[in-house]
């Protein structure tokens, strides 16, 4: 049995590899019973496939995983009991109804009949679903059917949920009565780990954040601690034409803490940005447009891997 | 893959009978919508028997002793088993396995692949004895109220056991070939240069020695001739040996199917 204050997951050096391509190349960390646990990182950093190996959906090639402190290559059945996974495409039973959906599921988790009608019932009203309890699943919106994934997901009251990107391609409504129901469910104290390639999601949702990068960690800490350690308090956004940029390089880089080239824009770090901007003034430079705003874990991103989070 | 290994199972791999059976719940709970599709099942061997052995039989001779009609109807079970197999196991487990990824869902709880492959099975089987039996009940009421006879001997009682075993046994071969097909246009390979010639060529209307004797060997591989020699035997009463080696030809070749499947199954999806 896990102490009640050990680890939820726990890898060591955990690896995942797909013939020659390496998905996941040794990576270490631990998920605390009641926090709110992200990956983040572009399409193909190895969120997914740690996901999967959690889920007992995708077996370890090397390297230590241990899930409620079992190993998910023996006791898969028994750590999938305590798990509630919303995968990163909906994959809801289509030839059943909404209500369906959960009451089979639930049956899957051996849950007695009548419990299963009640908790059916429970869920559907959290998620907002209990006018559609009987449309058939391909009726559903894009949000309605994420929506049913993770109420489906709650059917068997989970110490800790997976969610692989719960809200990618929905509308912003959509995307924010999910956040406020894991909001909810944290509060509730349940563990959630979730994966996910917008950073307001993640400055949102996640107590503590693991940057991946081709199957790697590039830096841990909370959303908080990332924005102070890797860039600073703000961000001057400035668009210029080339050719005054290509002149002027040498003095723009001085300015700042430090200066990233975009194709179309410059990035000034600075605690001041307003103060960077005049500067640039002063210097005389014609400016097209100029923005000033805090600095976010997207540019935490940008200065770790020096790519963009658009692929 | 090695042959020790297919035809062995690891402890963990055995199937939970509990949860297998949650797979038929599930498909009970899917046909309460469509119960429909069920109840045309049955139609298929009935109306060939209609048309091919009442309609054709009426000109045609009785064939080694019996009636056209007595001759084909055990074919036309044997092979309506394997058409209720290769339906719902192309057309149903290849969707949900490939398209919906319902076993995806699924097996994100307790559930395990074994425990799937064993419950879709058992649906089968029960789908395909609930067939075999009504086909049975209603060539003999037919044989009695028109003629002639179909059931021509006490030991065609055996008849509807041994359908289900055959239905068994086509389902697992069935769901082994749904795993070995990767893109829907092989659909068209598998029914028209596998099931196709197999319904056509397993002696189910005219008997396999009308062929050249040197294909002999090739009719010993054919799961739908066993099938048929079976079935034929009991419901016309030439109770032999060789009905044992038919019946063990449908049983190891179903379970080495079936394990094979249940593997292949792992591979699609735990990876």
């Amino acid at each position: 049995m896990p102490s009640a204050s050990g680890p939820l997951v726990l890898a060591r050096a955990l690896r995942k590899t797909f013939g020659s391509f390496t998905a996941v190349d040794g990576i270490d960390f631990e998920v605390r019973p009641g926090e709110a646990f992200g990956f983040l990182g572009p399409n193909g950093a190895g969120k997914t496939s740690t996901m999967r190996m959690i889920a007992c959906a995708s077996p370890v090639t090397s390297g230590e995983l241990r899930v409620f402190d079992r190993d998910p290559r023996t006791d898969a059945s028994a750590i999938k009991a305590r798990l509630g996974v919303v995968p990163q495409a909906d994959n809801l039973d289509a030839e059943l109804t909404v209500r369906e959906n959960l009451l089979m599921y639930a049956r899957y988790f051996d849950i007695p009949q009548r419990v299963a009608r009640d908790r059916a019932e429970e869920l559907l009203a959290f998620v907002q679903l209990a006018e559609r309890r009987d449309s058939q699943v391909e009726t559903l919106s894009g949000g309605m059917k994420r929506r049913l994934t993770i109420a489906r997901a709650l059917v068997n009251e989970p110490e800790l949920i997976l969610l692989d990107e719960p809200t990618t391609g929905l509308d912003p409504q959509a995307r924010h009565l999910i956040w406020e129901r894991l909001y909810r469910l944290k509060r509730q104290g349940t563990t959630l780990l979730l994966t996910t390639h917008y950073m307001d999601e993640a400055e949102q949702l996640c107590d503590r954040l693991l940057v991946m990068d081709k199957g790697r960690i590039v830096a841990e800490g909370s959303p908080r601690e990332l924005i102070a350690r890797y860039v600073t308090r703000e961000v001057l956004e400035v668009r210029m034409t080339d050719e005054v940029r290509a002149a002027n390089a040498g003095r723009l880089a001085t300015l700042g803490t430090h200066l990233e080239h975009l194709p179309e824009r410059l990035q000034f770090y600075a605690d001041d940005g307003e103060q960077v901007l005049e500067q640039i003034h002063q210097m005389g430079l014609p400016v097209e447009r100029a923005l000033v705003r805090r600095a976010t874990l997207e540019d935490v991103f940008l200065r770790l891997t020096g790519r963009t989070l658009i692929d | 893959m090695p042959w020790p290994e297919l035809l062995t199972m690891r402890r963990d791999e055995v199937p939970s009978l509990r949860r297998a059976l949650r797979m038929v719940q599930r498909s009970l709970m899917v046909y309460r919508h469509s119960w429909m599709v069920i109840v045309s099942g049955f139609f298929e061997p009935l109306f060939y028997l209609l048309s091919v052995g009442v309609g054709l039989g009426g000109m045609v001779s009785d064939v080694g002793g019996i009636s056209y009609t007595a001759f084909i109807a055990p074919g036309l079970l044997a092979s309506s088993c394997m058409n209720g197999a290769v339906s719902d196991g192309f057309f149903n487990i290849w969707f949900k396995l490939h398209y919906q990824k319902t076993y995806d869902g699924i097996l994100a709880t307790p559930m395990r692949v074994s425990d799937v492959a064993l419950g879709e099975l058992l649906w089968a089987l029960m789908r395909g004895s609930i067939y075999a039996t009504t086909f049975l009940v209603l060539v003999a009421v037919m044989g009695e109220v028109w003629g002639p006879p179909v059931l021509l001997s006490p030991t065609a009682l055996l008849a509807a056991p041994a359908a289900i075993i055959v239905a068994a046994s086509f389902s697992a071969m069935a769901l082994l070939l749904t795993t070995l097909v990767s893109r829907r246009e092989q659909f068209d390979y598998v029914m028209g240069l596998l099931v196709m010639p197999m319904f056509l060529f397993s002696g189910i209307f005219f008997p396999v020695s009308q062929m050249p004797s040197a294909l002999w060997w090739v009719f010993q591989l054919v799961p739908l001739y066993h099938a048929v020699e079976l079935l034929r035997g009991l419901t016309t009463g030439h109770v032999a040996p060789v009905l044992l080696w038919h019946l063990t030809f449908l049983l190891l070749g179903g379970a080495a199917a079936f394990v094979a499947a249940m593997r292949r199954l792992d591979r699609t999806l735990i990876k």
